[in-house]
């Protein structure tokens, strides 16, 4: 015996796991100690790790009191010795904490204990991990004997399969027993193994399933745990599917918890259907529904539910641009798309998918229609050319988020006043608006902002912002918070404008006052105005500041008011704001800007305002606020809204001091042109989002802007991109599965291409020399051609005989003849522009089996687009050619030759000796950006020839690469349009299949298929001479 | 003949006297509607007083006018071809100031027939009477034509415009023109100024897009709308914005203008 226990309690191996045990069994008392010694002896015999695991653990249970302790050791001890006895089992037991296993009732404990010895019987090794897992939290779980019941019931059944994946399945299963026993209800333990079940198809290594739980699964019920488990494995049928859903979903869940029902069940069906769309949802699931606002997320997630009833792969687009969705339109405007989207799928999958995922046009023009917004890039011409009008400047006209009611000075930067930047590739002045305005119900009244803005841009070239000494940007960097100073700035200088374009121009005067009116009426809040910025001063516990501000504002309505009064109204409310208890300071006084108060522009109001200690004047206004008599009005009342401030705003709500970055934030946010009325009230709602910009120059955030604004302006839609190279243009592109257009859909890219020294050109005239004169003999017989003969005239070059008969003949039978006798020839004008557009798919590389010298495909197309510009330098017709290639619907490329009205240079020639097999061929987009090039060319009769080698094909041209119908269709739906735009297309391809689908493209007359390829350079001319009509 | 209203805009009153006073024949260059044709009847009326038959001859030319629309032609009355003269032959004959109004619209056999009357010679041919028509000593030869709107394949050929004293016309500056809009409607000086100043920025996008300014006969238009009690929004939209483009993008960028102009 004392062998024995010198081999398990005198091990150093006890007091690794337990360095206290010897200290707390001599805190015991003598006869304690021996019966723990005496039942470790007992316990070494069958295993010394066994009998040292039990006495790290027992002076604790033996503290609990004897019968504890008794029952404790009995229970482990039948673990170790009865049969099925398992001594890691007992271990396990023994590892876990006894304090929760003593407080079990006996009946408990004998429950759990059948449990165990069942598994264990099963297999040893389930049992160990049963016990293991389960030993610790046994205090702690509800409804204990069902549930470990159940659990053990699902265990074994799995364990009975008698498969090697029931085995595994069981393993990983017992092995979760703590994981999970506690989190989901009885019902759910067979679904929960059946999840396991289906994350095992990933592969024996994934069983993430059952060591980890999403941390957002504590968070919800058990219910929803389970409802959790069940959507998972709805998703059965793609098991990663189902296991990221496992681990995504409580999360989303958590944040919408009113709205659980309605997202499981939007879910759900997709999880059954479609579970191959939701990894492109669940990523983002959670941050879009935290960002929906609260009060309209359970009215979405029920039309999410709604279309997961009736469509189910609408679901997944629908959450994705649920976002923009908001941006767009309110509730209702949602609800009228989504019904319409539900019709839409009803005629068609696809077109229901392009609908939801809002890429066909009929799903845009359904929420435009659906909004009072006015977005930029619908007014964008229409802002240009008022903009044009009102300054007599041509100038570019953009969106950026960053700007609201009042624009930054970027104009004068740019240095819009001088000079007209011409058309030479100079960058425009840039006139910046923001990219949404949605203040007002109705459609009218937003774009009235935009005009007022608009009006704003004008007002400053006009009204002399520009005469500011010293210049703007210059005047702002002097500031220590330049960002702050550019809003107080732009606010006063706004009021000074506005009360001059008043003056001039009394229709916009109307706009003005009307916009006042809301604004005092409280109905909308229009950031950088008079009143945001009282507003902002008041939440700061400013309002003795806001106060005056109708007395700065009265100041600068002043017909005789400069940019000057504006300047030093932002330098006083500057310093007056900073001068604040914020321990920063004053950073500007009076003597910051002498040349400023050189004259004597503002009142001594003002000035005294300034000193600072003008007491006797900041306490007179103040007084006048705070007691019945009102500052005086405005000089100009219908400009300037009258400033009231309630009692609530007057005193400020528990804000903080104004500290710079707070106050700029303030500025800033109040910016945003796109809070709907309902979400306006309250300008603590809005979601601050800081920015670093406090503190910078002014001019490096011009820089910023810029550059975002040069990036931006690649992707502008539509194409009058024709005139500088390295351009980008958007286009629509033709669905035929949705019968709808996929809206901005391809990116094409204007390439230049690397001019050859023109030895292809030559070399080609070369050896076409026999073919040269016959061509040129034939143009020049087209010459006659332009005369026609007039018949029917009063005065001519020669007798109309067919009338002269019948006037001889009116004569004999007594009827007044006619005078119109004579017939002329007149001049037909030739007045056609032709744009020779050349496929340079990869195809084209094909060397053509009859031809010498290994030319190829490209090649002879080279050749006879030569032979073709002398033809048409002979006869003089305008035409351009340009080439086309690409690879997806991100890189149509078009590569310009020769454009319209540019001779045929060197380069030109070079150029094309340049064309050279490229990728892909996307016909529909390059036919669009041809047909969009000649919108500007003024030709009586445009025609695009379109030299083809086979049918249109790229990587994503539809669904499905082998299948060319897409393709075939846009290409056939691009040619309508080209039709449309009044442009001839023509098709010539050399491919011998072309009829087969051509047919397909367009009607017969308008495409010819070429047999022999070699003969292209002396048909086309003739071509040319057939199709090309004046 | 009562003299029209005509308010100089330059010296183009003077020039045009010395002109006359040389029998130097005057091309008139200028958009539409800028007022060249009143130009020419208020010079006819101060400079020829009424005396045997008008003293201006107008024709408006157009495509298909021909030569013998110019000079004449037989007709055929009854058994018997009768000669009728045409409206130049009627002015050469007659001592008038013959105005052919955008000439450059007409057939280019119209344009070779004026040149003998525009140097030294002033004969005019008739080929189909073979007769050689010597000017009168008042006559004047007046044409006017538009460079903006023509294109280049009619413009006017070195030849005939070297045979020319020109005249450049625009549009009135915006106090001229509010004074003549004021005067031709009748109409109060504020809202001719307004008209006036919605003029001077609707020709600023003469440069982006619009291919003519508007002119100062359709701001009379506009402003006679008004004096009949059509809203002054309504009045600008019919007679201006409406009349100048059919780009409905256009007409919405002008309808922008007259909006804020107009409350």
């Amino acid at each position: 015996m004392d062998r024995l226990r010198s081999l398990w309690f005198e091990s150093r191996h006890l007091d690794v796991g337990a360095p206290q045990v010897r200290t707390e069994l001599d805190a015991l008392d003598p006869g304690a100690r021996d019966e723990i010694l005496t039942i470790g002896d007992r316990l070494a015999a069958v295993s010394l790790t066994l009998a040292q695991q039990y006495c790290r653990r027992a002076p604790a249970a033996r503290r609990l009191g004897v019968d504890a302790f008794r029952r404790w050791v009995r229970l482990g001890t039948a673990l170790a010795t009865e049969e099925p006895a398992s001594r890691d089992a007992a271990a396990a037991y023994f590892a876990a904490a006894p304090e929760p296993l003593a407080a079990l009732p006996e009946a408990s404990a004998r429950h759990w204990s059948g449990l165990a010895r069942r598994t264990l019987a099963v297999s040893r090794r389930l049992g160990e991990l049963f016990v293991a897992g389960s030993a610790g939290i046994l205090a702690e779980l509800d409804d204990r004997d069902a549930r470990l019941a159940a659990w053990v019931d699902v265990g074994v059944a799995i364990a009975e399969e008698e498969s090697w994946e029931g085995e595994l399945l069981a393993l990983h299963f017992f092995e979760s027993t703590g994981l999970a026993l506690p989190l989901f209800g009885p019902g759910d333990f067979r679904a929960w193994a059946e999840l396991g079940r289906v994350a095992g198809r990933l592969g024996p290594s994934r069983p993430e399933l059952f060591t980890s739980v999403p941390s957002a699964l504590h968070r919800l019920d058990e219910r929803t745990r389970g409802i959790v488990v069940m959507t998972a494995l709805a998703a059965a049928a793609a098991p990663a599917v189902a296991v990221e859903l496992y681990f995504s979903l409580p999360a989303a869940l958590d944040v919408a918890a009113d709205e659980r029902d309605g997202v499981i069940a939007s879910l759900r069906p997709v999880a059954a259907g479609t579970p191959r769309a939701l990894p492109e949802l669940l990523p983002v699931l959670r941050t879009i529904l935290e960002r929906t606002p609260g009060d309209l997320r359970a009215p979405l997630v029920a039309l999410a539910a709604r279309i997961a009833e009736r469509f189910p792969a609408g679901v997944v687009p629908f959450y994705r641009v649920l976002p923009r969705l908001l941006e767009q339109s309110g509730i209702e405007g949602v609800e009228r798309w989504v019904d319409e989207g539900l019709r839409v799928a009803a005629d068609g999958g696809d077109a229901g998918l392009a609908f939801f995922a809002l890429d066909s046009r009929t799903s845009r023009a359904v929420l435009a229609a659906s909004s009072t917004a006015v977005a930029f890039s619908e007014v964008r011409g229409l802002i240009k050319r008022y903009l044009h009008m009102l300054t007599g400047h041509m100038l570019e006209a953009e969106a950026h988020p960053e700007v609201g009611y009042r624009p930054p000075f970027l104009l004068l930067l740019d240095g819009a006043g001088a000079e007209e930047g011409g058309g030479d590739g100079a960058a425009r002045p840039t006139a910046l608006f923001p990219p949404r305005v949605d203040v007002f119900a109705t459609t009218e009244a937003n774009l009235r902002v935009y005009r007022a803005i608009a009006a704003q841009h004008a007002a400053r070239l006009q009204f002399g912002t520009a005469a500011l000494a010293p210049p703007v940007p210059e005047f702002l960097a002097r500031f220590s918070h330049p960002a702050i100073a550019e809003h107080l700035l732009a606010i006063f200088e706004g009021v000074r404008l506005d009360a001059a374009i008043a003056r001039t121009y009394r229709g916009l005067a109307a706009d003005l006052r009307v916009l006042a009116a809301e604004l005092a009426r409280g109905a909308v809040q229009l950031p950088g105005t008079i009143e945001q910025l009282a507003r902002v001063l008041a939440q700061g516990r400013r309002t003795d500041l806001a106060r005056r501000l109708p007395t700065i504002a009265e100041r600068l309505v002043a017909p005789t008011a400069t940019v000057g009064d504006s300047a030093q109204a932002t330098t006083l409310v500057y310093a007056e704001i900073m001068r604040d208890d914020t321990g920063l300071g004053l950073t500007v006084g009076a003597t910051g800007f002498p040349e400023l108060f050189g004259d004597d522009s503002l009142t001594d109001a003002l000035l005294e305002f300034e000193m600072g200690d003008g007491s006797a004047i900041g306490a007179d206004l103040g007084a006048a606020a705070e007691g019945d008599a009102p500052p005086p009005e405005p000089a100009a009342p219908e400009t300037l809204p009258t400033l009231e401030l309630s009692d609530e705003e007057a005193e400020g709500p528990p804000g903080s001091p104004l500290d710079p970055q707070a106050l700029l934030e303030m500025l800033r946010n109040a910016r945003d042109l796109t809070i709907r009325q309902g979400h306006a009230d309250d300008l603590d709602a809005l979601g601050l989002y800081v920015s670093d910009l406090a503190g910078k120059l002014p001019r490096e955030r011009m820089a910023e802007l810029l550059g975002a604004l040069r990036e931006a302006r690649g992707g502008r839609l539509g194409a009058h991109a024709a005139d500088d190279a390295g351009a980008t243009a958007v286009y629509d592109e033709w669905d035929y599965r949705i019968a709808d257009y996929r809206h901005a859909w391809c990116r094409l890219h204007e390439l230049p291409l690397e001019s050859d020294t023109g030895d292809f050109f030559h070399q080609t005239l070369a050896e076409h020399a026999d073919l040269l004169p016959e061509v040129r003999r034939q143009f020049q017989r087209i010459r006659p051609e332009r005369y026609r003969i007039v018949h029917g005239l009063e005065d001519g070059e020669d007798f109309d005989l067919d009338a002269v008969i019948t006037a001889r003949a009116d004569r004999r039978s007594g009827h007044a003849p006619s005078a119109k006798l004579y017939q002329s020839r007149q001049r037909e004008e030739r007045d056609v522009a032709t744009l020779f557009l050349v496929d340079m798919s990869a195809s084209t590389d094909e060397p053509v089996p009859d031809a010498p010298a290994g030319r190829r495909v490209i090649d002879i197309t080279k050749e006879a687009l030569v032979v073709m510009t002398e033809a048409l330098e002979e006869i003089g017709d305008t035409y351009a050619i340009a080439g086309f290639s690409g690879h997806g619907r991100s890189q149509v490329e078009f590569y310009v030759v020769k454009r319209f009205g540019e001779p045929l240079t060197s380069s030109v020639k070079g150029k094309i000796g340049a064309i050279e097999p490229k990728r892909s061929t996307r016909m529909g987009a390059a036919l669009r950006h041809a047909v969009a090039t000649m919108r500007t060319v003024a030709a009586r009769s445009k025609h695009v020839i379109l030299l083809s080698d086979g049918f249109p094909q790229d990587l994503d041209y539809g669904d499905d690469r082998r299948s060319n119908v897409y393709g075939i269709q846009d290409t056939a739906m691009a040619f309508q349009e080209a039709a449309r735009a009044a442009v001839t297309p023509f098709c010539i391809t050399v491919d011998k299949a072309g009829h087969d689908y051509l047919k397909d493209i367009c009607d017969a007359s308008r495409y010819l298929v070429i047999d022999d390829i070699t003969a292209l350079p002396r048909e086309l001319p003739k071509i040319y001479q057939r199709f090309v009509r004046p | 003949m009562r003299t029209p209203y005509y308010l100089p805009i330059a010296d183009e009153v003077e020039v045009f006297t010395a002109a006359y006073a040389k029998r130097l024949p005057v091309l008139l260059k200028g958009p539409t509607g800028c007022g060249k044709t009143r130009f020419v009847e208020y010079m006819a009326a101060t400079l020829k007083p009424a005396g045997n038959g008008p003293s201006l001859v107008t024709v408006a030319c157009h495509e298909d006018l021909t030569g013998s629309d110019l000079v004449g032609r037989y007709l055929i009355e009854g058994d018997e071809t009768v000669w009728i003269d045409g409206p130049l032959t009627q002015a050469v004959k007659t001592g008038a100031i013959c105005y052919l109004d955008e000439i450059v619209e007409a057939r280019k056999d119209t344009i070779v027939l004026i040149h003998p009357l525009t140097d030294h010679r002033r004969i005019l041919p008739i080929d189909k009477k073979g007769e050689i028509l010597e000017a009168h000593r008042d006559f004047l030869l007046v044409i006017s034509y538009n460079p903006g709107y023509q294109s280049v394949m009619k413009d006017l050929k070195q030849s005939t415009r070297q045979r020319f004293v020109s005249l450049e016309f625009d549009y009135p500056a915006r106090d001229k023109e509010a004074q003549i809009i004021a005067h031709e409607a009748p109409i109060d000086m504020t809202t001719a100024m307004e008209l006036a100043t919605l003029a001077e920025k609707v020709r600023n996008l003469r440069t982006g897009g619009l291919s003519e300014g508007v002119s100062t006969r359709l701001l009379i238009y506009a402003a006679q709308l008004m004096t009949s009690g059509i809203a002054p929004r309504r009045a600008c939209t019919a007679a201006i914005s409406r009349s100048l483009t059919d780009d409905a993008e256009m007409r919405r960028a002008l309808d922008e203008m007259v909006e804020s102009i107009f409350p």
